[in-house]
């Protein structure tokens, strides 16, 4: 198990490295995190997915909370 | 090649027994204690290897060289020991025309041999000293029944010494012959162990004419004692427990009697032998503490169940983190090369997806160590643990 951990981590760090190369050099070249955003955004609706789970995670806190404060 | 030394012995050696008297005092306490030590081997094989030590002893060219070779014979008895073996040699002995070569105690001390006293060019074998008497468990002595190298004539100061010590200091009650210093000291050069009043009698042969008050300061310039100081230095790391040196007998003359020989101690050393190959391995038997293992199971058993589920929450959160990474990182992969004209954009996505991907396989690393690792160790570390509470190994 030790020697599995020892190669997922080598491996991870590698990818991880080569990913910060990648952004560095795309930033570096001109790119813009605005072009990007947008470009995705129209491509999967992330706007949309992050409103769902907005939506979501505070009902699920105001239910919470009201199941805590009906204990009392 | 017989040599005529100027004490009168005849050597059969190169050397004159009075050139290495160190040696000499060594061989004669060396070889009976070596001998008490080779107990284990056949006596014919222990009196060739004694045989053999005995001449490495008055071939040896180097003293030094033959000091540290040889250690002690506790060293030696161990080195033979290791070469030996007793049912085989028994055998070999038994049936003589069975034994086609040389035993390997033999060659162990051969090699010995060969590097104190290589052999000359053209030095027949039988020039050599011939072969020792056998030397017994309690001898002391390499003389025990042939001739005393020393001639009878030395031996009087000795028995001046037995009647002078009623008279102890009195010089005219001597009846004896006048004994010149030199024929004295010749006796102090080789003391035998089993007559140590030898050396006293040196002491006191000359008081006849010589007040005793001089005697001292006569005796220093005599050629025998400067070796004196050499014999301590060398007998301490063979026999340290031995007697003190000869010097020092010179000026205290003690009352002559028979002492008994002191036996030096041996002390064996774990290290000198090989423990490894000890196969004695003492046979147990697991016993079962029956009510413990009832008790422990029932406790066990949900104590594991806990684990388990506890376990389990962490687990299923890292497979469903890992998924999601992994679908996210391949989305933003497949996005990288399909919709992005900019090459710089193109790059920044494409690193994203790389450590979003990278993410997401310590996640799913991360699930698979908490299945074969943290939840099986649980598993296992209960077993273990049943079976150190509730077993125990008893001797068969």
């Amino acid at each position: 198990m030790s020697k599995g951990w020892r190669i997922i981590g080598a491996l991870v760090l590698v990818m991880v490295l080569l990913g910060a190369i990648c952004i560095g050099v795309g930033f570096m070249t001109g790119g813009d995190i605005v072009e990007v955003y947008s470009n995705l955004n129209t491509r999967y609706n992330l706007s949309g997915y992050w409103e769902q789970y907005s939506q979501w995670a505070a009902d699920s806190a105001k239910s919470i909370a009201a199941g805590v404060m009906g204990l009392f | 090649m017989l040599m005529i030394c100027h004490n009168g012995l005849v050597s059969p050696v190169r050397t004159c027994p009075e050139q290495s008297e160190v040696t000499e005092i060594v061989k004669q306490r060396f070889l009976p204690e070596l001998g008490k030590l080779l107990t284990f081997m056949a006596e014919e094989d222990r009196q060739t290897a004694l045989s053999m030590y005995s001449r490495l002893f008055d071939d040896a060219e180097d003293e030094q060289q033959l000091m540290d070779l040889l250690v002690s014979p506790t060293r030696q008895a161990v080195v033979l020991a290791r070469t030996y073996n007793k049912k085989e040699r028994e055998h070999l002995l038994a049936s003589p025309e069975e034994e086609d070569q040389t035993p390997a105690f033999v060659l162990a001390i051969d090699k010995i041999y060969q590097q104190v006293a290589p052999r000359h060019e053209g030095e027949p074998e039988a020039v050599r000293e011939p072969e020792a008497e056998p030397v017994q468990v309690n001898q002391f002595s390499l003389f025990p029944d042939e001739p005393h190298p020393i001639a009878d004539s030395e031996y009087v100061p000795f028995q001046i010494e037995a009647e002078a010590v009623p008279i102890e200091g009195s010089v005219e009650a001597l009846p004896v012959e006048p004994v010149s210093p030199d024929e004295a000291r010749r006796p102090g050069e080789e003391p035998p162990l089993e007559e140590p009043p030898e050396p006293v009698a040196e002491d006191e042969a000359p008081a006849e004419e010589i007040p005793a008050e001089e005697r001292p300061a006569e005796q220093e310039p005599a050629p025998a004692e400067p070796a004196a100081p050499a014999e301590p230095k060398t007998e301490e790391q063979l026999f340290p427990k031995l007697e003190e040196p000869a010097a020092e007998e010179t000026t205290v003359p003690a009352p002559v009697q028979e002492p008994e020989p002191e036996l030096p101690t041996v002390k064996l050393n774990a290290a000198d032998y090989d423990l490894d190959n000890l196969d004695y391995i003492p046979e147990t038997r697991r016993k079962t503490r029956v009510f413990l293992l009832i008790l422990y199971i029932l406790l066990a058993i949900p104590v594991t169940l806990a684990g388990i589920v506890l376990l389990l929450i962490p687990t299923v959160l890292a497979l469903g983190l890992a998924l999601l990474v992994i679908v996210l990182g391949s989305a933003a992969l497949v996005a990288a090369f399909s919709g992005f004209p900019k090459l710089a954009n193109l790059l920044i996505v494409l690193g994203t997806a790389i450590i979003v991907l990278a993410l997401g396989l310590l996640l799913l690393w991360l699930f698979v160590w908490f299945i074969g690792g943290a939840i099986a160790g649980l598993i296992r570390g209960i077993i273990d643990l049943g079976r150190k509470w509730c077993f125990v190994e008893v001797p068969v």
